[in-house]
């Protein structure tokens, strides 16, 4: 049984527009933390919190399914595993941080 | 004043009927009966004019009666005689229980069973075919053809041929019998005595008639209906048709199976196990028994009760007695098809098992690292139980394939014509409703938008009066994601649960856990402030038989070994997967 056989397209909609307004609060701060990352005295616990916000993206993402951002947010989980990722690394999360903002902008 | 002014010809929508209007207040005198005779002339009505006496009468009499008068009336059309077939036998009291299940007062159980007898080349039955009514004539001097009745249709099944069209007729001697739409003979065998050592097992593809009984220890399998003039005793028995055994069921054993493909019928059914795709209808008790229907299951003449033992029927439970003075434990559900339920609970079984042989394991890990640290022995036992949980899983995958089937009949309801007694367990589907206090005339029924079994009685001045039992299971859902949360609320309250919280984070979980005990917690292994792992710990030391099940993604499932040795039930991955998510919250409240 499929989730749109399981739930109605109400309970679909709501579920979606939950997540929509979640995903949004998680992207809020990942601007200021990408900065942070840049800096050495605040790379590590930037680093941190940027993963766990990747963490729930994905998983959030993926139970509204919005498999895309999901997929987005799991990669930028993996890309950032380092305590302090170096420059090279920094561009690509930035660049995708970016992508997945968007894609996540876009979705309303 | 003009003619047109004075009067008027109306003409009814099924031009069956003209009236003639006059205006109030006109003079006799002021309309002729040529008048209206050419109004209806010009207007074409030429058909069922009322003579001129009348409608001279009608004219002279305005001022006393209303001013409309029916001037032309056509001949409508009538509907013909429906097709029936006429039956040249006499169709036993089955017939009147499938229509009428409100109440068996009236059936005369003895004349259930009766075997008629026809003989080869009998007409048995004959349609008469459906006729047309008269023909019709509108006011304009229309024809209309007569409408024919309605047809009915009789199919001509095993022994069975239609002659001339219209004419059943059997093709053997033996017994008629009419069901679904068909017609159809059974060759009949009978024993004069007992189904015994002198007999042996017996396989016959028509319908047998037993006029002594079924003694221990025997199989019998029949194509059509089985008659047992005394009882049926400890032997497997199998009907393609009706199992009607005019005194009782008498087992006394779970180990042997009476199963009807059609109804069951009974005057007692005592420490048996009984099964009918039909329904199960028993004259006096059902006691210390396994009776299954996946029609309705009825005891309601003289003391019609059920008296222990587990009761399921898809439709409806109907009896004057559930359950007896002495509080025997009787369990009664409705709602789910016998066969469904029986694999359900089977794999329920198997998974109740192995999630025991785990907590057994876990035990024994907690004792190690209790007292003596022996890594190796811990690592072989986490082997062990990671190996578990994932037949586990792959069970739980296979309950809900089953589940799947097991479809919830909303409608399904029990209902007790005089007392249900305490000790007797209600379920109408999952929902459970445990009788504390005895009550009369008690119907039991699904409330859809409550998800719980409610007990409808009445009280002295006929108001109906609703309880609900408060054993329904709790949930406390500790997750940092409210988009978890919501589809985690709805999909446990879609199959009946009670959701009293959620939580943020561990700690507010934690906090809601000991305020509110609920039955089952789900927490995110990943959070923020105090993570799966230290929440589930706390939520143990509050109650170290506490039901906590863990919420992974598949990229933190190395953690969930850690939390299920810490003492977590399962675990659900996201994303979820709704008859897993129910599959896994089921097995884990039998555990």
């Amino acid at each position: 049984m499929s989730r749109e056989d399981f739930f109605s397209p109400e309970e679909l909609k709501s579920l979606r527009e939950i997540t929509m307004t979640e995903l949004k609060d998680l992207i809020a701060p990942l601007g200021g933390l990408t900065k942070q990352l840049r800096r050495e005295e605040t790379a590590a616990d930037a680093a941190e919190k940027m993963r766990r916000i990747f963490h729930t993206i994905g998983g959030s993402a993926a139970l509204a399914g919005f498999s895309a951002i999901s997929a987005l947010g799991h990669k930028l989980e993996t890309l950032i595993s380092d305590t302090a990722p170096p420059p090279e690394k920094i561009a690509e999360i930035e660049k995708l941080s970016a992508a997945l903002i968007s894609k996540i902008q876009v979705k309303d | 004043m003009s003619k047109d002014e004075i009067f008027s010809i109306e003409v009814s929508r099924d031009h069956f009927t003209a009236y003639l209007n006059v205006k109030p207040r006109t003079k006799n005198g002021d309309v002729s009966v040529q008048d209206v005779l050419d109004k209806l002339r010009s207007m074409g009505i030429v058909s069922g004019v009322k003579e001129n006496e009348k409608i001279q009468s009608f004219l002279d009499s305005m001022e006393l009666y209303d001013y409309q008068f029916v001037v032309a009336s056509g001949r409508p059309f009538t509907h013909g005689e429906d097709a029936k077939i006429i039956f040249n036998f006499e169709c036993d009291a089955r017939n009147t229980i499938e229509t009428e299940v409100e109440s068996l007062a009236g059936v005369d159980f003895r004349a259930i069973g009766a075997v008629v007898s026809v003989d080869e080349g009998e007409i048995i039955a004959t349609k008469a075919p459906a006729a047309q009514g008269e023909g019709g004539l509108t006011i304009f001097g229309q024809s209309l053809p007569g409408e024919w009745g309605m047809d009915i249709s009789l199919a001509a099944g095993q022994n069975v041929e239609i002659s001339d069209g219209r004419h059943y007729v059997s093709k053997i001697g033996g017994a008629p019998f009419v069901s679904g739409g068909v017609i159809r003979v059974d060759p009949v065998r009978v024993i004069e005595g007992n189904i015994d050592y002198s007999t042996g097992n017996v396989q016959f593809a028509g319908t047998l008639v037993v006029k002594g009984s079924i003694m221990d220890g025997f199989d019998v399998n029949v194509g059509g209906d089985l008659i047992v003039e005394n009882t049926i005793q400890m032997s497997n028995v199998h009907a393609m048709g009706d199992v009607i055994v005019k005194r009782g069921i008498l087992t006394r054993s779970k180990g042997v199976v009476i199963s009807s493909e059609g109804s069951v019928y009974a005057r007692f059914i005592e420490n048996s196990v009984v099964e009918a795709e039909g329904n199960v209808v028993v004259e006096t008790a059902i006691m210390n028994s396994q009776v299954s229907a996946n029609g309705s299951v009825m005891a309601l003449n003289n003391e019609g009760a059920l008296i222990g033992g587990r009761t399921l029927a898809f439709d409806r439970i109907t009896a004057r007695a559930l359950g007896s003075q002495a509080h025997p434990k009787t369990y009664v559900q409705a709602g789910f098809r016998f066969d469904v339920q029986k694999k359900y609970l089977e794999m329920m079984g198997r998974l109740t098992a192995l999630g025991n042989e785990i907590a057994v394991i876990k035990k024994d890990y907690d004792h190690i690292a209790r007292t003596s640290n022996d890594f190796d022995r811990m690592g072989a036992l986490r082997t062990k139980v990671n190996k578990l949980l994932k037949a586990q899983k792959e069970m739980q995958s296979d309950l809900g394939e089953i589940a799947a089937t097991r479809i919830f009949n909303h409608l399904a309801m029990i209902d007790v014509q005089e007392t249900v007694f305490p000790g007797t367990t209600v379920f109408i589907g999952d929902g459970k409703y445990n009788v504390r206090k005895g009550a009369r005339f008690a119907s039991f029924k699904w409330d859809s938008d409550g998800k719980e079994v409610y007990m409808s009685t009445y009280d002295d001045t006929g108001q109906e009066k609703r309880t609900t039992s408060r054993s329904g299971h709790t949930v406390l859902i500790i997750d940092d994601s409210k988009a978890v949360r919501k589809t985690l609320r709805l999909i446990l309250e879609k199959i009946g649960f009670r959701v009293i919280g959620e939580a943020e984070d561990g700690e507010e979980g934690v906090e809601r856990y000991r305020q509110s005990k609920p039955t089952l917690v789900t927490c995110d292994i990943a959070m923020v402030r105090m993570d799966g792992i230290e929440t589930l710990k706390a939520i143990r030391e509050i109650n170290p038989n506490a039901k906590v099940l863990m919420i992974s993604s598949i990229r933190d499932r190395k953690k969930v070994l850690d939390c299920v040795m810490a003492g977590a039930l399962d675990y659900i991955l996201k994303p979820f997967i709704p008859k897993k998510v129910i599959a896994t919250v089921r097995t884990s409240l039998q555990t």
